[in-house]
C-alpha cells in the first residue's frame, strides 16, 4: 500500500466544527496513477502537504508506505519526505539563484544516504527529459517554463522516491508543453515504477492515468 | 552546497548584502584601526625614554619627577646641587649621566639645558638614538638644537637667533635679550616631547643667567664618568644616568635615595611610565566603547536587512521544506549568511586598515613620530575578530529564528 488514510481531520486554525478534510477512509495502492480533481479552494493542496508530511492533522492515521507519518517527529518527517516523496507544484519549483544542476543537487543533499554519483544521475534525467545541455548551468530563472517544469521533475525523481506528488504541474503551461511534459513524466513513473498522485483542474488529463477520483468522492463534507 | 546555497542566496540580494557588507567592513576597519593604534601609542608612549635606568632629581612623587624631567610638564619642587650630582655621577655603578636644566622658555616651547651626553645616550622607542635632521650638536656655548616640531612650528632653521625668556609663558617679562642663541641642529621627529623642546648647552644657561657676554672661547666638553664641564652651575633640576649593569638598578636606586647631603630620589622610567599610562585608561575605554557600538550598530542594521528579506522568502522557505530541508537548516543558512558577510566584511575592513597603515605609516612617522606597525593580526586583532563573529551570530538570530518559525509553519 503506497497511500492510507483513516478518520482524519484536518481543518486550519480550531475550526473543528467544519474540518476542511474529513476523509473516513482511502487508500492508494502502489503503481498506481491517480488523478485528483475537484474545484479549487477544497483542499487538494492540503491533501497532498498532508501526503508529503509537511502538514498534520489533529485525528487519524496517516500511513505512507507503510510508515506512521502521524507518529513521526517533524525532522523525521522531513527525511522521511525527502528520500521517499518527489513533490512538484504548478510554480516555484527551483531555486531561483541556483542552476538546474545545483537545484537537483540541492535536493540530493537532504536523501539520506546522499547519492554520491548524483551528477551522472542528473544528467541521464535531464536528457531523459529532454532539457538542452546549455541550459543547465543556466540561473533557473532564465529558463522557460517548459524547461523549469522538466527541471523540476528532474528535482523531484533525483533521490529515487517511490510516490511523486504532483500539484497541478501543467497549469502554468501551454497546451503543447503541458502534453510534452505529461508524456515525459509518465514515461519516467512507468519505467521506474512509482505511485503517482496527481492533482489538476483539468479532466482532459484524464488518458494518462489508472484512476480517476474527484476530491469530493473521497472526503465526507458535513454539509 | 550549503555554503554555495548562502553565497548564491546573498548574490540574488547583492544591494542589501554589498551595503551590509560595507557597514560591517567599516565598523571593522575602526574596531581593528583604534586598538591597533592604542596599542602602538601604548608601546611609543612607554618607550619615550629608553635607555635610561635612572631619573634622579630632588624628593618629590615618583610621576611628578617623570613630568617635569621627561614630559616637561609641571615644575620641580627643588634642585639638585652641583655636588650631588657629581658625588651620585662619580658613583663605580654609573656609566654615564644626562643633566638636566630646567627653567627657561621660547615662545611657549621649554628650553632644556644639557650637554653632548643627551644626544648621545637618550634613546626612545626600541632603542632608538636622536638623528639630526639638520645641523649637528652643540659646539659653542650660546648654540642650540630644536626639538622637530620646534622648528617646523616656528619656521626656525640653522643660524637662526633665537632669544630665551625666563619662565615659560611667551610673553614673559623676562627676557634675556643680550644672549642670543644660535640653531646649530634641528633633531628628527621622535614622537616624544623632545620633539617640543629646545636644547642648549649647560654653560649656555649658565652664561645667560650670569650675565656673561657671548664669548667666542668654546667651553664645550662632553660630560663623562670623571668629567664635567669647566664652568659649574650651582644646581640642575634633574639628570637622567646610565648604569654600567642593569643588575644594580636598585642597589644605585637605593643609594640615591638615601643619599646623605640632601633629599635625592632616584626612579625607573619604565615604570613611571606604566604607572603615569594607567592614569589614561578611562580614555582607551572610552575610544574602545565608541569601537564597540560601531560595531553594534553594524551588526544591528545587518541583522535587520537579513530580517526584512526573510519576509519575501516565503516560497523559497516553502520549496526548501518540501525537498526535505527541516527547519534548523533554514536558521543555519541565515546564520551562515550572516557569516559569510562578517568573514567578507573582516577581510575587507582588515585589508583597507593594512593599506591605509602601509600609506600612512610615512606621514605618522615623519609628522607625529608615531611609528605604526602594520602586523594587525595580533593576538588582541584575533580577539576581537572572534568577538565581532559572536556578535554577527547573536544579532542574526532574531531573523534565523523569524525563518525557523516561518519554516515550521509552512503549509
Amino acid at each position: 500500500m503506497a497511500v492510507q488514510l483513516t478518520g482524519i481531520q484536518f481543518s486550519f486554525g480550531d475550526d473543528h466544527q467544519r474540518p476542511l478534510l474529513d476523509i473516513d477512509h482511502w487508500a492508494v495502492q502502489r503503481g498506481e496513477r491517480v488523478l485528483i480533481h475537484g474545484p479549487s479552494g477544497v483542499g487538494k493542496s492540503t491533501l497532498m502537504n498532508i501526503l508529503s508530511g509537511l502538514l498534520t492533522c489533529a485525528t487519524g492515521e496517516v500511513s505512507v508506505l507503510g510508515q506512521r507519518l502521524d507518529q513521526m517527529s517533524v525532522r523525521q518527517r522531513d527525511q522521511f519526505r525527502a528520500d521517499n516523496i518527489g513533490c512538484v507544484f504548478q510554480r516555484f519549483n527551483l531555486i531561483p539563484y541556483l542552476n538546474a544542476i545545483d537545484n537537483i543537487g540541492l535536493a540530493n543533499t537532504f536523501s539520506a544516504g546522499g547519492n554520491g554519483r548524483w551528477r551522472e544521475e542528473a544528467a541521464a534525467l535531464l536528457t531523459a527529459l529532454t532539457v538542452h545541455k546549455d541550459s543547465w548551468a543556466k540561473p533557473t530563472s532564465n529558463l522557460s517554463m517548459g524547461q523549469q517544469q522538466r527541471v523540476a521533475i528532474a528535482r523531484a525523481l533525483i533521490n529515487s522516491p517511490e510516490i511523486l506528488i504532483a500539484d497541478e504541474p501543467t497549469s502554468s503551461l501551454d497546451s503543447e508543453n503541458r502534453d510534452n511534459f505529461l508524456s515525459l513524466l509518465m514515461g519516467l513513473i512507468k519505467e521506474r515504477d512509482m505511485t503517482l498522485i496527481f492533482v489538476s483542474h483539468d479532466m482532459a488529463l484524464a488518458k494518462y492515468f489508472t484512476r480517476l477520483e474527484a476530491l469530493s468522492d473521497i472526503t465526507d463534507k458535513p454539509d | 552546497m550549503f555554503l554555495k546555497v548562502a553565497t548564491s542566496s546573498l548574490m540574488t540580494r547583492k544591494g542589501s548584502a554589498v551595503m551590509t557588507l560595507m557597514a560591517i567592513s567599516v565598523a571593522i576597519f575602526v574596531l581593528l584601526g583604534i586598538e591597533h593604534i592604542r596599542q602602538q601609542a601604548r608601546d611609543s608612549f612607554a618607550s619615550t625614554v629608553s635607555g635610561v635606568d635612572l631619573i634622579v632629581g630632588g624628593k618629590t612623587g615618583s610621576l611628578n619627577l617623570l613630568l617635569y624631567s621627561v614630559f616637561r610638564i609641571g615644575s620641580p619642587t627643588d634642585n639638585i646641587s652641583w655636588q650631588a650630582y657629581q658625588d651620585i655621577a662619580q658613583l663605580e655603578d654609573v656609566a654615564w649621566t644626562i643633566p638636566i636644566s630646567l627653567g627657561d622658555s621660547h615662545e611657549g616651547y621649554r628650553v632644556v639645558g644639557t650637554t653632548h651626553a643627551f644626544f648621545e645616550h637618550y634613546h626612545f622607542g626600541r632603542k632608538r638614538s636622536l638623528a639630526f635632521a639638520e645641523g649637528g650638536s652643540f659646539a659653542e656655548t650660546f648654540d642650540a638644537v630644536l626639538g622637530a616640531e620646534v622648528a617646523s612650528a616656528l619656521g626656525y632653521t640653522t643660524g637662526t637667533d633665537i632669544i630665551l625668556a625666563h619662565g615659560l609663558a611667551s610673553t614673559s617679562f623676562t627676557k634675556h635679550e643680550s644672549k642670543p642663541f644660535v640653531v646649530v641642529g634641528v633633531l628628527a621627529p621622535t614622537g616624544t616631547p623632545v620633539d617640543q623642546t629646545i636644547h642648549v648647552h649647560l654653560d649656555g644657561i649658565e652664561a645667560m643667567h650670569a650675565g656673561v657676554a657671548r664669548a667666542p672661547v668654546s667651553i664645550f666638553s662632553a660630560v663623562g664618568k670623571n668629567q664635567v664641564t669647566g664652568s659649574t652651575p650651582e644646581s640642575i633640576t634633574a639628570f637622567m644616568l646610565g648604569l654600567n649593569s642593569k643588575l644594580n638598578t636598585f642597589t644605585v636606586q637605593r643609594q640615591v635615595n638615601q643619599f646623605k647631603g640632601e633629599p635625592l630620589m632616584a626612579i625607573l622610567p619604565g615604570v613611571a611610565l606604566s604607572e603615569l599610562w594607567q592614569m589614561m585608561r578611562i580614555f582607551e575605554n572610552v575610544l574602545r566603547l565608541i569601537s564597540t557600538l560601531v560595531l553594534l550598530a553594524a551588526v544591528l542594521g545587518m541583522g535587520a536587512v537579513l530580517l526584512a528579506s526573510i519576509r519575501e522568502r516565503h516560497q523559497e522557505i516553502h520549496l526548501l521544506r518540501i525537498m526535505g530541508a527541516s527547519p534548523l537548516y533554514l536558521f543555519c543558512l541565515v546564520e551562515m549568511e550572516a557569516i559569510i558577510l562578517c568573514l567578507l566584511g573582516m577581510l575587507l575592513g582588515g585589508t583597507s586598515l593594512y593599506v591605509a597603515l602601509l600609506l600612512l605609516g610615512d606621514t605618522m612617522l615623519s609628522r607625529f613620530g608615531l611609528y605604526l606597525e602594520t602586523d594587525i593580526l595580533t593576538h588582541e586583532g584575533a580577539t576581537i575578530l572572534g568577538a565581532v563573529l559572536i556578535a554577527t551570530l547573536v544579532a542574526a538570530a532574531a531573523p534565523s529564528v523569524k525563518m525557523y518559525t516561518a519554516a515550521k509553519q509552512v503549509s
